[in-house]
């Protein structure tokens, strides 16, 4: 599906080949390689990959790591009840099962669904989960041994009960376990589904659902910040949590204090620690102390490993005295647990609550079991080490926003999470029952049992939900949900989906004033567009994915550990201070393993391993060697993205005849990239590695600088730093930066083709625009976004001109005999749906789709039935307008027995009710299809669409590719437009003012480079950072035989005559922007009121009032108008009248047609005022009535 | 001819194109002729369509559209009536003309719907068929399998239909003008422009180098000059007739005067251009409906008939 031969433009072939013979790879080869990269990793890779770990890896490791289910039946209250207490079970989860997604049938079976089907007809895509449960019975029972003494004897017996209903889990489309996964591409559009749509988001209750990524703070990182005020100069973080498993992220906190400010006292900087549970910060030298580090040598050399850098001792020093008052293991251990936050009363105990606090919730990832207090000493150490050393400048204090510290919660982590709770929930309700079964039941546990007693409706159900609304996290947890983790797909057109599905959020309060986490980071190059984020409030917070990006779904720490011990890595127990001075210190993942003599050899080794496939590819290893530090990643969530290599002779290790083979071999199954992988010639490399390499901005550069710079890779193109949106942009590198952000925002709103597939949806909104053209002016990366497949806008003739005013202020002129030939025309379908649900009083009674008739009902209702026909749907073709009914469908009442009974209205009751769907009012369309089937409940479920069809007209919102949007101002037809010596004449006329403030010059390439592009019959090449100039391009339009620079004489429609100015004009692609006035044109004279205060409603769905707020109130009181106020304010919103009793000033009884008032506490019938006020005014009195104050009204004349 | 009457002299003809050159005449005729050569000349155009069965890819109103904007031979259009002024209720045989289409696609072949399918049920008015258009193969590369076998049918594609859909529909042609919608206008563009007078100022070109003059010969787009070697001499070639009035010309003096005599304004004079007045190359490119001299007779008919109703109100005015 590449397509190298369209691409004739922008660059020529001959002319680079410079040396013939020398075999060094060009810039423009590498598209080449980046075909092979999206041939092998789709746009959506990232979300595919991270749920297959799930799916295969990590959810049968958190069955695994669920704790086993032990119940024992206890002694019962009621002494009569006679209960088994000797035999205890064990239940276990073992090996987990998936099925092929389905649904389940009324009947009682399954049967498989596709993920089209799904979508239809409001399903779940899921799959069933099932898992092995192990019981193992132990027996308990006094036996007489040979001596004949009473020993317990135990048996144990074992069972296992297989396949047990365990849950549901929804499947993404296009993984692995999805229906699709086995069918080709081309066998894709008879399953209703998008060759195009590589899939990557969830089909759930019939919507599609993605999982947007969700930045944090990297873990088990150690932090050191300085402040410049406050108690603390210096502090020391830690958020340190376990590679598995699921205990929660336990913090510790190192804090140096402040230098007093008087010269008073001595500089009395100690160190002080929060540990978790702890809830006083307790001297740092005391946590030594605790875990067995007594004498101050030992501390001196757990921490600055050098005794004679007498600047870090003296810093250390007053920490230490302050803590030798201690000097006591036991003591320390008290002095911390008196502090904690449960208080224990026995010295015994609070010692043990301080070694367990020590042991489990101190940096649990450095070690939670027995013996690991050398090794806590050891990193608490490298921790004030660290804080020390940034104290005495010599090291620089860490950066909050680098992006080598973030990491990316995908769809995978974000299910493990859930799946974790869940799992939890599932094991203690599974407990609960068998607890009751058991103790009722005399205390024997049938096998059966477990099959009641595991209750697949909990994954199911809360997956479900967390997948629907977005709000993440299981509800007895806790723990206060995320919002808006799942959003719906959006489909306006195929690049925002794309986008949407490579989109990431940081989840920081959007009210933060916090500017910092919003910029542009320099560590964000190549990893996140720097061009595609909204603006306003969620600005720089919500980031996408640059193209070439790619998550680290995580891997296994063990090889790569294997490979240290065998490559004489020290263990920090063998060691002693003064090694690890000299040492490099390797850290795997944050935890300390060890020391190595030879880093950079030991570097060069795990690169070479890697580069040869016997370690992950994902690995990163990142020498920071100023401070003697290793660290090797292989976590989760970090952004990669692969460079060339570049070897030893400086040269590029890929060379060109190869790349040129692996392009004509046309390899398409994609194993291309591998072998690149494979052979060391490109590798992927993570932000924080990135740190530490000299990379060569293009090929060119190797060439060029080889001998001052030593680069060790080279970026294997700079357009790849884009994310999807900004890769539409032609010439983004000549515009003003804040324009390609526009742009970006804008291309999601453009009109396209939003999936081949829409004849076969029944989305509830959908733009297709009836005439798509590829852009003239393409970018590279546009292949793999598929925008010339499924475009989204017309190469429309633009003359950038003033041409009778009515383009002034950002509007356009547009040729009304283009719209008659169909120039951005468009249908947008609108899909109703409905179904049959059971009556709420009786679930035997349902309601029926069919034409209402009138004298069934029980009231007369709203809308025009004429339309439907007797099945109760309005046939297809069909045009509706207004309020006409599109589904009828009636509802049942209960039954009344009494004949004489009435409705409200006075009218006999009826047996039915209306509950019809009606068209929206005020607009038309076309009945498109009715689609008629059944839904989970197996109710009758319809979804019927509609098609209108949407000429541009006055008002409608159009755009270039480069945030220039305009609306309509006026149409002209062609003989009013300008037209040039050929005849030719615009199709849109721009305000040339549009131009000089903004900055857009990309757009006027993309002009001339259209212009030289149409007339030669080719594409354009609008990458950016290439090496056309607009000269190049000028110069091809001279040889043309036009003005340099794409201006032409142009003549006046209305006149004949030549316009004074020469006139710049040629093809730009333009985009129709869904905002089109019919959808907001808006009116009322009179109209509905709302029930509460019978003010008129707001809103144009509800055809509601144009608001007179208080500014307009103000403005009126200005000028006196008062009586026009009182119209607005008044009259024209909620008039009332009221009688008031004169005496009581309360509201009297008043019966207006026979003319008498009456107030009853006064007892008066003649004083009685009527009074004109609000009826919100009047709710107002009654309201404070009703919590017993009076407002009373009183008379001038009285 | 030195009359004071616009003269019409035709430079080139033939079915779909009409170039002539019209002198003697102000902007204003000339404009009105394009004008209502584009907009006001009645042609015959599909206005009703009733669709009877539709199972395409496209749905009515694209096909619909579709059909309105196929061109049908519109010589006859003077025997109709527009709809509007007949005297028929709806619309009889006197203003419109009705159109079939009805096909079903029974092969596995992607079968191609065009214009050449539509029956018309009165000769006068047929879709637009032309020889000499042959349609150009799809390149390969496109790995769509249901690109159809070349036939000979040079219609106007109005839908693909794949195996089993069908598309029936009754289309009911009527006469209008372009002025109400495009598809009525009987051309695809007019070409309208001014006769270009080149002088060059001889004087002032013997100050320049001789590169400089062939430097600055060559920065007409369109090569209106000529650098001659043996009389090194710039000259116009043809009368200066390619001139686009692109003023590139000038922008190169005005380069050559930053160079030689910065500050002044001399070169930039290097030539004048002007146009003709009073004369005006017009070209006319028809959509097939009508050949491209009809229609400017239609026209010139369109302003007669206009101007004379303007005399007749004139005269009913005057008396």
């Amino acid at each position: 599906m590449v397509d190298y031969e369209e691409l004739g433009l922008g660059h020529d072939d001959d002319g680079l080949m410079e040396g013939e013979g020398d075999d060094e790879l060009y810039i423009d080869d590498s598209w080449m390689v980046i075909s092979e990269y999206f041939r092998k990793k789709s746009l959506v890779r990232q979300q595919l990959n991270s749920f297959d770990e799930f799916i295969k890896n990590t959810m049968q490791e958190l069955i695994d790591d669920s704790p086993p289910i032990e119940i024992q039946a206890r002694n019962q209250y009621q002494t009569e009840v006679e209960v088994d207490t000797s035999t205890s079970y064990r239940l276990a989860f073992e090996q987990i099962f998936i099925s092929k997604p389905s649904i389940a049938e009324l009947s009682g079976g399954r049967t498989a669904v596709m993920p089209n089907e799904a979508r239809l007809r409001n399903l779940t895509y899921q799959a069933s989960l099932f898992v092995n449960v192990k019981c193992v019975t132990e027996r308990r029972q006094e036996v007489e041994d040979e001596d004949g003494q009473l020993v317990m004897d135990y048996q144990t017996a074992e069972a296992l009960r297989e396949k047990v209903p365990f849950g549901a889990m929804p499947i993404m489309l296009r993984s692995e376990y999805c229906a699709l996964s086995n069918h080709s591409d081309k066998e894709l559009p008879d399953l209703g589904e998008c060759p195009y749509d590589k899939g990557g988001y969830f089909v759930i209750n019939g919507s599609e659902k993605v999982l947007i990524a969700q930045e944090k703070q990297s873990q088990n990182y150690v932090y050191v910040f300085t402040h410049s005020s406050g108690k603390f100069s210096h502090t020391c973080e830690i958020r340190s949590s376990c590679e598995t498993g699921a205990r929660p992220v336990s913090s510790l906190k190192l804090m140096l204090q402040a230098p007093p400010t008087t010269k008073a006292k001595a500089s009395q900087q100690c160190i002080r620690c929060e540990l978790p549970y702890v809830q006083q910060a307790v001297p740092a030298m005391l946590v030594f102390q605790a875990l067995g580090f007594v004498a101050d040598r030992e501390i001196l050399e757990l921490i600055c490993y050098d005794l004679v850098d007498a600047e870090m001792l003296e810093i250390i020093k007053p920490s230490l005295e302050e803590a030798a008052v201690i000097a006591d293991q036991d003591l320390a251990l008290d002095y911390i647990a008196r502090r904690g936050r449960t208080k224990v009363n026995s010295r015994q105990k609070r010692l043990q609550y301080a070694r367990d606090l020590l042991q489990k919730e101190m940096l649990p990832h450095v070690g939670v079991t027995d013996f690991s207090e050398l090794k806590k000493a050891y990193y608490l150490g490298y921790m004030i080490n660290k804080m020390l050393q940034v104290a005495l400048g010599r090291r620089e204090q860490d950066d909050r926003d680098h992006y080598g510290n973030k990491r990316m919660d995908l769809a995978g982590p974000l299910l493990t999470s859930l799946f974790r709770g869940l799992v939890k929930q599932v094991s203690k309700e599974t407990r609960e029952y068998l607890m009751l079964e058991l103790e009722s039941s005399g205390g024997a546990l049938e096998l059966d049992m477990i099959k009641l007693a595991v209750k697949p409706s909990i994954i199911g159900q809360r997956m479900k939900y967390c997948l629907a609304t977005g709000n993440w996290g299981t509800q007895k947890m806790g723990s206060i949900a995320k919002a808006g983790v799942s959003q719906v797909l959006n489909r306006l057109t195929f690049a925002s989906s794309l986008s949407h599905l490579r989109r990431l959020n940081t989840p920081i309060g959007r009210e933060g004033k916090l500017t910092k986490p919003r910029q542009l980071h320099n560590t964000h190059w190549g990893m996140v567009c720097p061009a595609e984020t909204p603006e306003g409030q969620a600005c720089g917070l919500v980031k996408n994915l640059s193209l070439m990006t790619y998550v680290s779904v995580g891997s296994e720490t063990s090889p790569i550990l294997g490979f240290l011990q065998d490559w004489s890595l020290q263990d920090l127990e063998e060691v002693g201070a003064v090694d690890i001075q000299t040492a490099t210190k390797v850290f795997v993942n944050g935890r300390w393993v060890g020391i190595h003599h030879n880093a950079l050899e030991l570097l060069t080794m795990l690169r070479n391993l890697r580069r040869r496939g016997d370690i992950s590819v994902e690995a990163s290893f990142v020498p920071v060697l100023n401070d003697r530090e290793l660290r090797i990643y292989t976590d989760a969530g970090r952004c990669l993205r692969p460079l060339y290599i570049v070897g030893a002779d400086r040269k590029l290790v890929l060379k060109r005849t190869e790349v040129l083979k692996l392009h004509q071999t046309g390899d398409v199954v994609g194993t291309g990239w591998n072998k690149l992988i494979e052979q060391g010639k490109v590798e992927f490399v993570d932000t924080e590695e990135e740190q530490t390499l000299l990379v060569a901005m293009t090929p060119n550069d190797l060439k060029i600088a080889s001998q001052e710079f030593l680069y060790t890779h080279c970026e294997i193109h700079p357009s790849m730093i884009l994310g999807i949106c900004a890769s539409i942009i032609p010439f983004p590198d000549h515009n003003q930066s804040p324009r390609n952000t526009y742009q970006s925002a804008m291309g999601k709103q453009a009109m396209g083709i939003p999936v081949s597939s829409y004849q076969l949806r029944m989305d509830t909104h959908s733009n297709v625009l009836y005439y798509p053209q590829k852009p003239l002016v393409r970018t590279q990366a546009m292949r793999y976004l598929h925008f010339g497949d499924l475009p989204a806008g017309q190469n429309a003739i633009v003359a950038v001109a003033c041409y009778s005013g009515y383009n002034q202020e950002d509007s356009l002129i547009m040729n009304q005999s283009s719209i008659d030939r169909g120039f951005f025309r468009s249908v947008s379908f609108k899909s109703y749906k409905d179904e049959e649900r059971p009556a709420s009083f009786d679930k035997s009674l349902s309601e029926t789709f069919e034409k209402p008739n009138v004298d069934e009902l029980d009231r007369i209702p709203h809308g025009n039935f004429d339309k439907l026909d007797d099945d109760g749907f309005v046939a297809p073709g069909t045009r509706v307008t207004g309020e006409d009914a599109i589904i009828g469908k009636t509802g049942p009442l209960p039954e009344v027995t009494d004949d004489n009974a009435r409705a409200p209205g006075g009218r006999p009751w009826r047996a039915k009710k209306d509950a019809s769907t009606l068209h929206k009012r005020g607009e038309t369309g076309i009945v498109d299809r009715v689609m008629i089937s059944t839904n989970e409940e197996g109710c009758r479920f319809v979804k019927v669409r509609v098609r209108k069809i949407c000429i541009p007209h006055i008002g409608d919102k159009f755009s270039s590719r480069h945030g220039q949007k305009g609306t309509v101002g006026i149409t002209y037809r062609q003989e009013d437009m300008p037209f040039s010596l050929e005849g030719i004449s615009p199709d849109i006329i721009m305000n040339p003012h549009a131009i000089p403030s903004r900055m857009t010059i990309g757009q006027l390439v993309e002009c001339i480079l259209g212009k030289v592009s149409s007339i030669q019959g080719l594409f354009g090449d609008a990458t950016p950072f290439a090496d056309l100039t607009v000269s190049n391009v000028a110069d091809q339009l001279h040889k043309l035989g036009y003005h340099r620079y794409g201006n032409e004489v142009l003549y006046s429609g209305f006149t004949g005559r030549k316009l004074d100015a020469l006139i710049f004009f040629g093809p730009t692609f333009y985009q129709r922007l869904r905002h089109m006035v019919d959808l907001k044109i808006h009116a009322r004279s009179r109209g509905p009121t709302s029930v509460l205060v019978r003010q008129p409603t707001e809103g144009r769905a509800r055809s509601g009032g144009l608001r007179f707020g208080e500014m307009e109130r103000d403005s009126f009181l200005a000028h006196g108008v008062a009586v026009a106020l009182r119209d607005r304010l008044f009259y024209s919103s909620d008039p009332y009248r009221i009688h008031v009793c004169a005496l009581c000033g309360l509201p009297a009884v008043a019966n207006v047609k026979s003319a008498q008032f009456y107030c009853q506490a006064c007892n008066n019938t003649t004083r009685i005022y009527q009074v004109n006020v609000p009826y919100a005014g009047k709710l107002l009195f009654q309201e404070l009535q009703a919590m017993n104050i009076a407002p009373r009204m009183f008379f001038d004349d009285e | 001819m030195a009359s004071n009457h616009p003269t019409i002299e035709i430079v080139e003809v033939d079915k779909d194109h009409i170039k002539f050159s019209l002198s003697n005449a102000d902007s204003s005729l000339a404009n009105a002729l394009r004008r209502v050569i584009i907009s006001e000349v009645p042609t015959m155009a599909i206005d009703l369509v009733e669709i009877h069965a539709n199972s395409s890819v496209l749905h009515d109103e694209f096909v619909a559209h579709r059909l309105g904007l196929i061109p049908l031979d519109s010589t006859n259009v003077g025997q109709f009536n527009y709809t509007r002024e007949c005297s028929c209720n709806r619309r009889c045989a006197l203003c419109s003309v009705e159109l079939r289409l009805d096909f079903k696609c029974e092969g596995e072949q992607t079968v191609n719907v065009t214009s050449s399918m539509l029956y018309s049920e009165d000769d006068r008015v047929v879709p637009v068929v032309s020889q000499d258009m042959a349609r150009p193969t799809r390149q390969n590369g496109d790995d769509d399998d249901d690109v159809v076998p070349e036939v000979e049918d040079t219609g106007v594609l109005i839908v693909k239909l794949q195996e089993g859909q069908k598309l029936s529909l009754r289309a009911i042609a009527k006469k209008g003008v372009g002025k109400e919608h495009a598809k009525w206008s009987p051309v695809s563009c007019v070409e309208f422009q001014e006769v270009p007078e080149v002088v060059i100022n001889q004087d002032l070109m013997a100050e320049l180098e001789e590169a400089d003059k062939e430097e600055w010969a060559a920065s007409c787009p369109s090569k209106v000059f000529r650098y001659d070697p043996v009389s090194r001499q710039v000259e116009v070639v043809e009368n200066g007739r390619a001139c686009t009035f692109c003023r590139e010309c000038t922008l190169k003096g005005e380069l050559l005067d930053t160079r030689i005599n910065p500050g002044e304004d001399r070169f930039a004079k290097l030539v004048r251009i002007t146009s003709k007045p009073k004369e005006y190359i017009i070209t006319v490119e028809s959509c097939g409906t009508l050949p491209a001299a009809d229609i400017v007779q239609s026209a010139l008919a369109v302003i007669k008939e206009k101007l004379s109703n303007v005399q007749a109100e004139m005269n009913g005015a005057w008396q």
